[in-house]
């Protein structure tokens, strides 16, 4: 009764537009009807790469679907609909003394869009990826219905389903393992370093249980070394309420806000300076500020102007890392791009699919959109299939086919589950067709 | 305080019986599909620690006799009816299939409008209960979109002022709003524009006021203004204000 809407979607950054159809169902007769047409569900639409729009697509945003069905205090589980968001349901849990393990740093991002992009956190080395907590969902296909899936239905459609990109179909509920939440405030000490390799070092070493554990640099300063620190978070036990996330200010990924970005070399000098002098010293931080560090300023990713940034994430083997790390400091200077961030995080779990997991080192960087930068990242992908390294599919808007078949061993195998699954391949977005799914 | 919310499967009357819930009352949702009340109540009674349960009706031929009795049965009693569903369409246009048009009359009209006789003998007792409407800043003036349910809304605001003076002098207020644009699927699928407003923000106005005036009052009130302007815009400019 009401038409789906023309709209030109963008993911965060702009690296990836398109002309599709946007539809926000808020009952669930919508998933009776076979719909015409290619169509995507779209969780918070905040991603890095154009996973939940398609040309022509109709993208489903699911945000309406949006509530708690079970909670179990005595287990620790909570099922929720795939519209909540992680916000939300922090909001809810915090003072019942629980906490979603793995949440990435923005509150409005979507239990659903979790699974589908099978997201990590601030230590995966720790606690995995989302996949890992999630014990059962529903998902609802249109030519399929509604299946329940858990390790005892279709685990093998749970696997496919779990960073399947919203592929499989509508996931409707989710039903997650929570853990404690201790009552007491984040402490994060920086430790300073000279350079990646120190920082990666570091890193390496330090395999227990941080709460959060990850790397930042500063590649604008001559020679690159990357100075930065390394982030050591702990959750202090005190018996004390964790506090609720204060005001969350909306992420606009369709904003624009300055004509011209501020994001070249000199301005990412200025802003390190500022980052650093920032962490001068230990932090201590509540619960919700530290696991949503970008809910109080989104105006950062205003600041690399109208052409937007494009983000390229390498997950490399613990063996290569210094390598990597030198032969990246070179394309840098050849290419003369200053990437606005740099962070490293260790990582661990499974690769499996088309999951970005596994043993290593993940190094991420994010550069203003233009011709140097995606020369930049062309090499990136070459050096990254000579090292044996993956980057996240889920990040990089210009991912290639060729470098995710080189790369990911899984993708035959994902292409030809999902085609019994779904023969007439309903689900389809930028990102499943970009890289030849 | 028992409440029942008539189309609280979604949009403003899921978020009422969220801002009821929250203040302790106990709640029961009546909408057309269960599969959409369950979520609801089950969100609820976890959140709110407090008891919601449903039942479903279907607006365009309710069976009223058998909600009135599922209601009291449940409930014991009721102590406020909120009248929230709504319906509109696309195709509202000028010409529809008639099937579209008799529905919305039935679900913007006719089907409050035998809820409401039904569950009236239990409102009209000695303590103070309360009866509220909702209706649409598309009623205030005949315009050449949502005709057809702007006409069945304008004919509830009629039909509460009616029961607001059979009821005047007892315990019951009769509250019936005006609501302007609110972030839900009457909208459809376009981006909310500026005075598009939450819909969880209407809900707590009308929480807020359920001791208030009884009579007819806009949400937000804003768009008092608007449709001040509205009314007294003259025909040769009024006629001019079609898409």
């Amino acid at each position: 009764m009401t038409a789906p809407a023309r709209r030109l979607f963008h993911c965060l950054g702009f690296g990836e537009s398109a002309l599709g159809w946007r539809e926000s169902p808020d009952r669930y007769r919508f998933f009776d009807r076979m719909p015409q047409g290619a169509c995507i569900p779209m969780g918070a639409g905040l991603s890095l790469a154009g996973a939940s729009f398609g040309e022509g697509v109709r993208s489903v945003e699911m945000r309406r679907f949006d509530r708690i069905l079970d909670f179990d205090p005595a287990q620790g589980t909570i099922t929720v609909e795939a519209g909540i968001t992680l916000g939300r349901l922090f909001e809810f849990l915090a003072p019942r003394g629980w906490l979603v393990a793995v949440q990435p740093g923005y509150p409005d991002i979507t239990v659903g869009g979790c699974v589908a992009g099978n997201v990590h956190g601030k230590n995966p080395l720790a606690h995995g990826c989302f996949g890992r907590w999630v014990t059962a969902l529903e998902l609802a296909h249109p030519a399929q219905g509604r299946l329940c899936l858990s390790a005892d239905q279709r685990p093998d459609l749970l696997e496919l389903t779990i960073g399947g990109f919203g592929l499989t179909g509508w996931i409707l509920s989710v039903t997650l393992r929570l853990l404690p939440l201790p009552g007491g405030p984040v402490v994060t000490e920086p430790v300073k370093v000279d350079s990646l390799e120190q920082a990666a070092e570091i890193l390496a070493a330090r395999k227990d249980g941080a709460d959060l554990l990850y790397s930042w640099h500063d590649l604008a300063m001559p020679g690159r070394s990357g100075a930065g620190l390394v982030f050591v978070g702990r959750h202090l036990d005190e018996p004390k309420v964790a506090a609720i996330p204060g005001r969350c200010r909306a992420l606009d990924q369709d904003r624009r806000a300055l004509p011209v970005g501020v994001m070249n070399r000199a301005g990412i000098a200025v802003l390190n300076r500022m980052q650093a002098w920032r962490w001068r010293g230990a932090k201590s931080q509540d619960a919700a500020a530290a696991t949503f560090p970008f809910a109080a300023n989104p105006e950062y990713f205003y600041l690399y102007g109208r052409n937007g940034f494009i983000e390229h994430q390498t997950l490399i083997p613990w063996g290569v890392t210094g390598t990597y790390i030198a032969r990246l400091r070179r394309l840098l200077d050849r290419h003369s791009v200053t990437p606005g961030l740099c962070v490293m995080k260790p990582f661990g779990g499974e690769p499996r699919l088309l999951r970005f997991e596994g043993d290593g080192l993940s190094l991420a960087i994010e550069v203003a959109r233009g011709r140097a930068a995606l020369a930049l990242f062309a090499d990136l992908d070459a050096l990254d299939v000579e090292l044996g390294c993956r980057a996240n599919i889920l990040k990089d808007a210009r991912l290639p086919a060729a470098a995710v078949a080189a790369q990911y061993s899984g993708l035959e195998t994902f292409r030809s589950r999902l085609l019994a699954f779904d023969p007439d391949r309903l689900m389809q977005s930028s990102l499943s067709r970009r890289i030849g799914l | 305080m028992k409440a029942v919310v008539i189309g609280a499967s979604a949009g403003l009357g899921r978020a009422l019986a969220g801002c009821l819930a929250e203040a302790g009352h106990e709640v029961m949702l009546v909408a057309r599909d269960g599969r959409d009340l369950d979520p609801v109540a089950r969100d609820l009674s976890i959140r709110f620690d407090t008891r919601v349960q449903w039942l479903e009706a279907d607006l365009a031929a309710p069976d009223v006799a058998e909600l009135r009795t599922g209601v009291l049965e449940r409930m014991g009693g009721l102590d406020a009816l909120f009248v929230i569903a709504g319906l509109g369409d696309d195709a509202d246009t000028g010409i529809m299939e008639d099937t579209a048009l008799r529905r919305l009359i039935d679900v913007n009209f006719s089907g409050p409008a035998s809820i409401i006789n039904a569950f009236l003998p239990d409102l009209m007792r000695d303590g103070p209960s309360h009866l509220v409407g909702v209706g649409s800043v598309a009623a205030v003036r005949g315009r050449s979109r949502n005709m057809v349910y702007g006409s069945a809304k304008r004919g509830l605001e009629f039909y509460f002022e009616a029961l607001r003076h059979r009821l005047d002098g007892g315990g019951c207020r009769v509250q019936f709003y005006r609501a302007g644009f609110m972030d839900t699927t009457m909208l459809g699928n376009e981006r909310p524009g500026p005075l598009v407003v939450r819909p969880e923000a209407v809900a707590r106005a009308m929480v807020a006021r359920l001791d208030g005036p009884s009579g007819m009052a806009y949400l937000p009130r804003r768009w008092l203004l608007v449709a001040l302007i509205l009314k007294l815009l003259p025909w040769p400019l009024f006629r001019r204000m079609r898409r």
